[in-house]
C-alpha cells in the first residue's frame, strides 16, 4: 500500500500496520489451535475435554461424581449407582484428573450455566488438596470450564491466593493461548518422540546412588497455605447446593495416616475440623469422613491407612480400594442420605 | 514478579498501555510509582527499606553538593558509604559472619551459642546499594551534579527494568535520562527493545532453564556424581549462568529501550575471552567497571609497585566474589579469578597474544579461547558448589581422583536411556559457545543486525521467538540466578 497516493496518510499508516498485525495474529491463532486441539498431545486439556464430552452425552439428573482421580478411581459408577439406588446410566462421572476444589468449582459453575440438576452430588477431597498446588494447568482448567461471565467471581476467589496477580495472569494467558497451560505435557511428548522415553534407570547417568522417593503430597495447614482453597471450597459447597438436592462431601485418606508423628496427626485433625466447620450451617451437605472409622475393629483394617493400601501415597491400591468401598457403603447407609 | 512470568507480562501490558498516554511530569510520577509497585510485589517491607535508603542517599548527596568544606564533605560521604554498606552487611552478611564465628569457635574447641537470626535478603539489595553509592560518590567527586528532584533520584534507584539485577548504572548516565522523561528531549521508543526482550526471554526460558536440569542433577550430590557427568554439569552451568544473567540483562535493556532509556550493555560474548582481563571486559561489565572505579582505583590501582598493584587486583576480585554471596565458595571464586589475573600479569606481554595471520593464528586463537573457557568453567564449579566440602567432591570428580571411567560411564548413559538427550544438550553447548566466537559484541550486535531486516520480518521474528519460548518454558522455572545476590 503506497501512502503517497492514499488520500488520508494517517489512516493509510494505520491500515498498513493492521495489514501486518492481522495475518500475524491469524498465523499464531491457527498454530495455537492446531497445537492445543491435537488430541494426541496436551493431556491436561484432553482430560478436561473428555469430562465435558461425558457431560454432554449423559443427560441424567440422578447422581454426579465430582473431584479428581483420588475421589473417583476407587469408586466404580456401578457401585455408586447401587449405593444410591439409581440405575447405572443415572450416574454421571464428572471427575477430572488433577481437578482440585477450584477446578470443581469451575466445573459446577459450568453445569449450572447449562441448567443441569441432580438428586445427589458426591465430591471427594484429599488432605494435600487443602494447600495451593500452583501449576498453569489449574488456570487452564478454569479457562476451559468456567463460563466467562463468572470471571469476576473467579478473580474474587483468586484474591485469597498467595499470588492473586499470578493466577489472574495465568488465567488470561490460558484464555489467549490454548497451549499455554499444557506446555509441560507438550514438552514431555516432544522429548519422548525426539529422544525416547526415559527408563526407570534414567538417573544413573548423574548419580551412583538412587534418588530418594519423593515425599507423599501433603499440606502443612498454615492459615496462609489453606486460605485460597478454603474460600473456594465454601463457594463450591454453596453452588453444589444449587446444583443438587443433596451433596456428600467425602474426606479421602492417604498414606500419611500411618505416620504417627505429631505434625501429621495435627494436620489430619485440622483437615477434619476445617471441613466440619465448612459443612456446619450448610444443611444440604453431609460430611463422610472416609479417612477414619470410629467403629473400627482394631484387629483388622476397615479403612485404608497403611502404606500398602496406596499405590503412590495418595491413590489407592486394589486392597485399599476394597476397604474404602466397604467403608463408603457402611458410612453412607449410616448417614441416612439415601433413604 | 520475574520478567518471564505471566504476572510480569500482565504488569507490563497494563503499564505500557498507560505510560505513553501520559504527558509531562505525570509520566515520571507514573514510572516511579510503577517501579515501586513492581518492587513491592516482591516484599512490602523491603520496599520501605528501598525508599528509606533512597531518602538517605538523596539527602546526603544534597548536603555534599551544597558544601564547600572538604572535611564536612568527607564526613558526609563516609557516613553515606558506611550506612549503605552497613545495611548491605546486615541483610547479606550477618548470618554468614555469625555462622563462620560459630564454626571457628567449634574448631578451637570453644562453645559459642549463636543467636538465631532469621534475616531474609531483600531482592536486588546488592545492585541498588551499589548504584545508589556510585551516585553519592560521583557527587562527592564532583563528577556530576546532584539530581534535580527527589523523584529523579528515586527513579534512578528504583527504575524497574534494572532494579533487581542490574545493570548497575552510573548516576551521570541514568539520572540524565531520568530527567528527560516527560520533556520534549525524551527519546522515542526503540524497536530494538522488542528484539532484545525476545532474545533475553529465549536465553533464559529455553536455554538457561533447560541447562539447569543437567546442573541440578549433577550438583545436587556431587559426591555421588561420576567425573564425566560432573564435567557435563559444569559446562551446563557455564551455559546456565551466562544465558540466565545475560538473558535478564537483555530483557532489562530491551524494556529500557521501549521506554526511551539506554541501559549499559552487561555482556559481550564472555566465552570468547582469551585472558582474565578480556573476560572481565565481557562479563557483568557494569559490576566489573564499578569495582574498577570505586574499589580498585581508590585502593591505588596500578599506580604503585607491581606487588602493590597485585594486592589491589587480588583484593578487588576477592571482594567482588564476596559481593556475589555470603559464602566461602564465592570468596574462593573471587580468589580464583584474582589468581588468574595475577598469573596473566606475570606472563610475557601480560598474557595478551600478538595477532598472527593465517590458519596458524586462527588455530592459536581458538586454542587460547578453549583453554581459557575451561579455566572459567573451573571457576564456575566453585561458584555453583553449595559448600566448601562440595568443592572438594566436585574437584576430585573433575580431576579423576574418583569415578573417572569414561567408557563405563558411557555404558551407563546408554543403559539409562538418556544418551540421545545428553548428546543433544552437549552439542547445543558446543554450538552456543561457537556462536559467541562469531558475535563477539553480544546480543546488542545481533539486535542491531536484525534491525536491517524488513519490519514484517522483525515483527514475525519477535513473535515466533516469544511463542516458542512460551511453549518450551518450564512449568516451575528456577528464578534468575542473580536475583539471590
Amino acid at each position: 500500500m503506497d501512502c503517497r497516493i492514499w488520500p488520508d496518510r494517517e489512516h493509510c499508516a494505520a491500515l498498513r500496520s493492521l495489514a501486518l498485525i492481522v495475518p500475524l495474529l491469524l498465523f499464531f491463532a491457527v498454530a495455537d489451535t492446531l497445537l492445543s486441539h491435537d488430541r494426541t498431545v496436551g493431556w491436561e486439556r484432553n482430560t478436561v475435554l473428555n469430562a465435558l464430552a461425558r457431560q454432554a452425552t449423559n443427560k441424567t439428573s440422578g447422581v454426579v461424581l465430582l473431584g479428581s482421580s483420588t475421589s473417583a478411581d476407587w469408586l466404580p459408577m456401578a457401585l455408586l449407582a447401587r449405593l444410591t439406588r439409581h440405575r447405572a446410566t443415572d450416574v454421571l462421572d464428572a471427575h477430572i484428573n488433577g481437578c482440585h476444589q477450584p477446578c470443581t468449582y469451575a466445573e459446577v459453575r459450568g453445569l449450572l450455566a447449562r441448567e443441569r440438576n441432580f438428586d445427589l452430588a458426591f465430591f471427594g477431597t484429599s488432605l494435600f488438596q487443602a494447600c495451593e498446588y500452583r501449576h498453569s494447568k489449574r488456570q487452564l482448567q478454569d479457562a476451559l470450564l468456567l463460563p466467562t461471565s463468572d470471571t469476576a467471581r473467579l478473580f474474587a476467589n483468586y484474591a485469597h491466593a498467595s499470588e492473586p496477580l499470578d493466577y489472574m495472569a495465568r488465567y488470561l494467558a490460558s484464555l489467549t493461548s490454548g497451549a499455554y497451560g499444557d506446555t509441560e505435557v507438550l514438552q514431555d511428548g516432544w522429548r519422548r518422540s525426539l529422544f525416547g522415553a526415559p527408563t526407570a534407570k534414567s538417573w544413573t547417568w548423574s548419580s551412583t546412588v538412587a534418588p530418594p522417593s519423593p515425599p507423599i503430597s501433603s499440606c502443612d495447614f498454615t492459615d496462609e497455605a489453606i486460605a485460597y482453597k478454603l474460600a473456594v471450597t465454601a463457594a463450591l459447597l454453596d453452588d453444589l447446593g444449587r446444583l443438587s438436592k443433596h451433596t456428600v462431601l467425602m474426606l479421602l485418606p492417604d498414606a500419611t495416616l500411618s505416620d504417627p508423628s505429631p505434625v501429621h496427626v495435627e494436620r489430619w485433625l485440622r483437615f477434619r475440623q476445617t471441613h466440619e466447620a465448612l459443612v456446619s450451617g450448610r444443611n444440604w451437605v453431609t460430611l463422610l469422613d472416609l479417612s477414619t472409622d470410629a467403629a473400627a475393629d482394631t484387629a483388622k483394617d476397615t479403612f485404608a491407612h497403611r502404606p500398602e493400601h496406596f499405590r503412590d501415597g495418595i491413590h489407592l491400591s486394589p486392597a485399599g480400594m476394597k476397604l474404602q468401598q466397604a467403608l463408603l457403603e457402611k458410612k453412607l447407609a449410616a448417614s441416612g442420605v439415601v433413604p | 514478579m520475574i520478567f518471564t512470568s505471566a504476572q510480569f507480562v500482565l504488569f507490563f501490558i497494563a503499564f505500557f498501555t498507560v505510560y505513553p498516554a501520559l504527558k509531562g511530569q505525570n509520566r515520571k510520577h507514573f514510572l516511579l510509582l510503577s517501579s515501586w509497585v513492581f518492587y513491592g510485589c516482591f516484599s512490602l517491607p523491603f520496599l520501605l527499606l528501598l525508599i528509606a535508603t533512597t531518602v538517605l542517599d538523596y539527602q546526603i548527596a544534597g548536603w555534599i553538593s551544597r558544601s564547600d568544606d572538604a572535611r564536612r564533605r568527607r564526613l558526609l560521604i563516609t557516613g553515606s558509604v558506611v550506612a549503605n554498606l552497613g545495611v548491605l552487611a546486615f541483610f547479606k552478611y550477618c548470618n554468614f559472619f555469625v555462622d563462620s564465628a560459630v564454626r571457628l569457635s567449634e574448631t578451637l574447641g570453644l562453645s559459642f551459642a549463636a543467636p538465631a537470626l532469621h534475616i531474609v535478603l531483600p531482592v536486588g539489595i546488592s545492585f541498588y546499594t551499589f548504584q545508589s553509592m556510585s551516585y553519592t560518590i560521583d557527587v562527592y567527586r564532583r563528577r556530576m551534579s546532584k539530581a534535580r528532584t527527589f523523584e529523579d533520584f528515586a527513579l534512578y534507584v528504583a527504575f524497574f527494568p534494572q532494579l533487581v539485577a542490574g545493570p548497575i548504572e552510573r548516576g551521570h548516565q541514568l539520572v540524565a535520562q531520568v530527567q528527560r522523561v516527560g520533556t520534549s528531549d525524551e527519546p522515542a521508543p526503540d524497536f530494538t527493545g522488542f528484539l532484545l526482550i525476545a532474545m533475553g526471554v529465549f536465553k533464559k526460558v529455553v536455554i538457561a532453564d533447560h541447562m539447569a536440569v543437567l546442573v541440578d542433577a549433577t550438583y545436587a550430590h556431587p559426591e555421588n556424581t561420576p567425573g564425566p557427568a560432573l564435567w557435563l554439569g559444569t559446562y551446563a552451568f557455564a551455559m546456565q549462568i551466562y544465558f540466565d544473567f545475560s538473558g535478564y540483562s537483555d530483557i532489562a535493556m530491551g524494556l529500557g529501550r521501549l521506554l526511551g532509556f539506554d541501559l549499559m550493555q552487561n555482556f559481550r560474548a564472555p566465552y570468547s575471552a582469551e585472558s582474565p582481563s578480556d573476560f572481565w571486559r565481557r562479563w557483568h561489565i557494569s559490576l566489573s567497571t564499578w569495582l574498577r572505579d570505586y574499589l580498585y582505583i581508590p585502593l591505588g590501582g596500578n599506580r604503585g609497585t607491581g606487588l602493590f598493584t597485585s594486592r589491589n587486583l587480588f583484593l578487588t576480585m576477592l571482594l567482588g566474589g564476596l559481593w556475589h554471596g555470603a559464602a566461602w565458595n564465592y570468596v574462593l571464586w573471587g580468589a580464583f579469578h584474582g589468581t588468574l589475573l595475577l598469573v596473566w600479569r606475570f606472563l610475557p606481554n601480560g598474557g595478551e597474544a600478538r595477532p598472527r595471520p593465517g590458519a596458524l593464528g586462527l588455530f592459536l586463537t581458538g586454542l587460547r579461547r578453549v583453554l581459557f573457557f575451561h579455566l572459567i568453567c573451573l571457576g564456575w564449579a566453585l561458584f555453583r558448589a553449595s559448600s566448601l566440602s562440595d568443592c572438594g567432591s566436585i574437584f576430585s570428580g573433575l580431576f579423576g581422583l574418583r569415578d573417572w571411567d569414561l567408557a563405563a560411564w558411557l555404558k551407563v548413559v546408554k543403559a539409562s536411556g538418556e544418551g540421545p538427550y545428553l548428546a543433544f544438550m552437549a552439542a547445543s553447548m558446543v554450538a552456543l559457545v561457537l556462536v559467541q566466537q562469531v558475535f563477539r559484541e553480544g546480543t546488542v550486535e545481533l539486535a542491531n543486525r536484525a534491525m536491517k531486516a524488513p519490519l514484517a520480518v522483525r515483527v514475525f521474528g519477535v513473535c515466533i521467538v516469544l511463542y516458542v519460548s512460551m511453549l518450551l518454558a518450564s512449568e516451575k522455572p528456577p528464578p534468575f540466578i542473580y536475583f539471590q545476590f
